[in-house]
């Protein structure tokens, strides 16, 4: 019993320090020197499609971690379907009460693995770089019956 | 085993109290906060002449005393983004400096209540042409905190 109690409180303590945020993401650092690292993932992950989801951009400076507030006019961000075909230029916004968290909301229709172009500037710092996201899985996976 | 299951209990109420604290602390959903509505000088606005204030109007009131609002020069620079960056940075680095009156291109604010959610920043007089930031943090009273900022230019020949 008390390892179970111990396990509950350690996992309140990892969701308090926002630890599962950042499972499944991806980071590269930008800049001559490496100087910022760029998160990227979504706010639900795994992702199905047809489910309200989030991008989840996180800019930290690579030295010490912190991150780095105000970049919501200099971020630009576009995703590219699995086609490769469709594209969209989505609308970056700061995430309220999280300095150096950004996110747009989008719904994701076709499974696959979609790209995102990421570009613009920290600071002056010119960076541009794609990511590309895990498998993104129909949600008619999950109905029952 | 009486004590064990009082420790048990006890053990219980302080995680349901952690709980209870992280799902307060945890980021909600943004809405009814003090957001920037409207501003005279526009968001990125050239003007040809420099105004004596800058408006900001907001979507709800602010406590004014416990807001931050600051006007800061900005060096020229003809690419529309890179300003903008430099703006970006200048914010990181000064929104919350003291005693930094030298460096910043306002006056204060003119008098308004201690809840306003129309805010008039004064300019200094005689200030040089060039592009400015306007710069803020705001407590609005539905106690949350929002900050901001945009840019505008004075170039006397109405710029490019």
């Amino acid at each position: 019993m008390r390892s179970t109690l111990t396990a509950v409180v350690a996992a309140l303590l990892l969701l308090a320090l926002g630890g599962g945020a950042a499972l499944a993401h991806q980071t590269k650092a930008v800049g001559p020197e490496g100087e910022y690292l760029v998160i990227v993932g979504f706010e639900k992950e795994p992702i199905f499609t047809d489910e309200r989801n989030g991008l989840d951009l996180i800019i930290r400076r690579a030295a010490d971690r912190e991150p780095v507030a105000n970049l919501e006019q200099t971020l630009f961000v576009e995703i590219i379907a699995p086609d490769g075909q469709a594209r969209r230029e989505l609308p970056i916004r700061a995430r309220h009460g999280q300095p150096g968290s950004y996110t747009a909301d989008i719904l994701l229709s076709q499974p696959g693995v979609y790209t995102l172009r990421i570009w613009g500037y920290i600071f002056d710092v010119a960076f541009e770089e794609e990511f590309q996201t895990h498998e993104v899985t129909p949600l008619a996976e999950l109905r029952f019956p | 085993m009486a004590a064990s299951t009082g420790a048990l209990h006890w053990t219980a109420v302080l995680v349901t109290a952690l709980a209870a604290v992280i799902a307060w602390a945890a980021p909600q959903p943004v809405l009814g906060h003090a957001f920037l509505e409207a501003s005279d000088p526009a968001v990125d606005a050239v003007l040809t002449a420099m105004p004596a204030a800058v408006r900001l109007q907001f979507s709800e009131p602010v406590e004014v005393g416990a807001s931050i609002f600051k006007v800061y020069p900005l060096p020229h620079e003809e690419d529309p983004l890179r300003l903008k960056a430099a703006a970006s940075q200048l914010v990181n680095e000064v929104l919350t400096a003291r005693r930094d009156q030298d460096r910043r291109a306002d006056a204060g604010l003119a008098a308004s209540g201690a809840v306003a959610d129309d805010i008039q920043i004064l300019l200094k007089e005689d200030l040089p042409t060039g592009p400015y930031v306007v710069m803020w943090r705001v407590l609005s009273i539905d106690t949350h905190v929002t900050q901001g900022f945009f840019v505008f230019q004075v170039q006397p020949d109405g710029g490019p």
